[in-house]
């Protein structure tokens, strides 16, 4: 927290970077001094332009699509990341999908769909990472969990079930790497306002949780959380949920 | 500062900041751009931290207020008003452990002693500050209350308690005030090395048992909570209300 770059030096891993809030994190970890890694899992185009506002901004970024629900792509990121910037301090775990479908139309292909991303797709990180990690000195994970696993929603069992197995990996992850000085925490956003694909139905939770304000968070205000978590401020927080919903959902 | 964490020209009240973590949430705050009121029972104790923040070239005023005391507290924010006019950032620190043994030999008069420090106090300040606030335009409210709210205990059952309440009023505040950007949040801190704490520390095979449990493997220092407070008062926790930040190494996860 002292100065302006208070991750000088470090490095992080944003996964699902291209756009809204891994975008943000990946802009808010950079101006904190860290070096970022942008995932996307296939978009070339976004990643490069995220790493291109970093680098402009004086920063450095290092742009790799890579679907995280594919290991072998996720060794050859992390590989990657350590050709180009030697180590690694942070992983923000952010790569989601957030499908809707009604339980009955529900296969077990589409479960599978989100869990490979959302939960296996954060236990090939961190495996990837690990060396790196522990090595840091410093280390800190981040996972980015959702409202709706603490409250519940319609036509979500696979995203409600990933989300809550990505606050259970975070309190496993806080005692194993907790001898290594690595901290592991998840953040879970509330409402926020991001771009939206066009076909996009507001989930149930959305429309039965509001935020106290009555506005929407903004991805910045996400970024801010995982920038905090990942700075000096936080070394002894670890294993915990840090929701910023604007108070939608207040446990 | 031109960070999400920045205070630059805020005023922030610290109760019980005249050590330990309130000192500590204090001295982070003025060295992020805030101007601080530094306050505790001892007028002598708060003019020395205010002179030490001072002397790094940090802003300070001492204000002396014992929060148990209805006029006292009404005093401290007068006196916050006139020196700076206005109050963007309440910390309630300030609290009381004066009973350690089973609650079966409690007092009602310690048991209201301590409600009255630990929570009625945290009301009076919030309903004395957090309307000028709103009428500024927001405003964060931080109380530092523990993970004895958050769990049993067999020797502090009744600072448990109050430190449980002190959730309830953060959370109920949140909703009355979210409507005006005022934030209320809380910070559990675990076992921290403070003269507060320290018959829980300083028996040596107490504390090793204490460190085996904690994944983090050790107790927390002061410094540790101070930025927690200082990320929840800055423009990074914009979008985080009515919420309870665990600080304690992992013991709660354990």
């Amino acid at each position: 927290m002292d100065g302006n770059r208070e991750l000088d030096g470090r490095v992080a891993v944003v996964t699902g970077a291209g756009r809204n809030i891994g975008r943000a994190i990946a802009l808010a970890l950079a101006a904190g001094g860290a070096a970022v890694v942008v995932n996307s899992r296939a978009n070339l185009a976004e990643a490069t332009a995220v790493a291109g506002e970093i680098e402009a901004a004086g920063g450095k970024a290092l742009p790799v699509t890579a679907d995280v629900a594919d290991p072998a792509a996720v060794e050859k990121m992390v590989a990657a990341a350590v050709a180009r910037f030697s180590r690694i301090d942070y992983l923000v775990n952010n790569a989601a999908l957030r499908g809707e479908k009604r339980l009955p139309e529900m296969t077990h292909a589409d479960w599978r769909k989100v869990l490979d991303v959302i939960l296996d797709g954060a236990f090939h990180c961190v495996k990837a990472c690990l060396p790196y990690l522990q090595k840091s000195g410093a280390g800190a994970i981040v996972n980015m969990g959702g409202l709706s696993s603490h409250t519940g929603s319609q036509h979500r069992a696979h995203v409600v079930a990933a989300k809550s197995g990505l606050v259970g990996l975070t309190r496993a992850l806080a005692h194993d790497l907790a001898a290594d000085n690595v901290t592991v925490n998840c953040v879970s956003p509330g409402l926020v306002a991001t771009a939206r694909a066009k076909d996009f139905v507001v989930p149930q939770h959305h429309a039965v949780h509001h935020t106290l304000s009555g506005r929407p968070g903004t991805p910045d205000d996400i970024a801010a959380v995982v920038r905090f978590l990942c700075g000096p401020g936080a070394r002894f927080i670890t294993g915990q949920v840090i929701q910023a919903s604007g108070g939608a959902f207040i446990s | 500062m031109n960070t999400p964490f920045h205070l630059d020209d805020q005023v922030a009240i610290v109760t019980g900041s005249s050590r330990g973590i309130g000192r500590a949430i204090a001295e982070t705050m003025a060295a992020l751009g805030a101007k601080v009121v530094i306050s505790s029972r001892k007028a002598e104790a708060c003019e020395a931290v205010a002179r030490e923040i001072q002397a790094t070239g940090g802003e300070a005023a001492a204000v002396a207020c014992n929060v148990s005391r209805k006029a006292e507290v009404e005093a401290l924010v007068e006196a916050t008003l006139s020196r700076f006019g206005r109050i963007d950032i309440l910390v309630c620190n300030a609290a009381i452990n004066p009973v350690f043994g089973p609650l079966r030999d409690l007092s009602d008069e310690a048991f209201d002693k301590v409600m009255g420090a630990n929570v009625k106090s945290n009301l009076w300040l919030c309903n004395l500050v957090i309307p000028g606030m709103a009428a500024r335009g927001g405003g964060s409210v931080v109380f530092v209350s523990s993970i004895a709210g958050l769990r049993g205990t067999d020797v502090i059952g009744m600072y448990g308690i109050s430190k449980a309440a002190d959730f309830a009023l953060a959370r109920n505040l949140a909703a009355e005030w979210g409507p005006h950007n005022v934030r209320v949040n809380c910070i559990a801190p675990g076992l921290i090395k403070t003269e507060f704490a320290r018959a829980l520390w300083e028996n040596e095979d107490l504390l090793a048992r204490r460190n085996a449990q904690t994944p983090l493997r050790r107790i927390g220092m002061p410094h540790e909570i101070g930025p927690v407070a200082a990320f929840l008062a800055s423009g990074a926790a914009s979008f985080i209300t009515g919420q309870i930040i665990v600080a304690d190494g992992g013991i709660t996860a354990a």
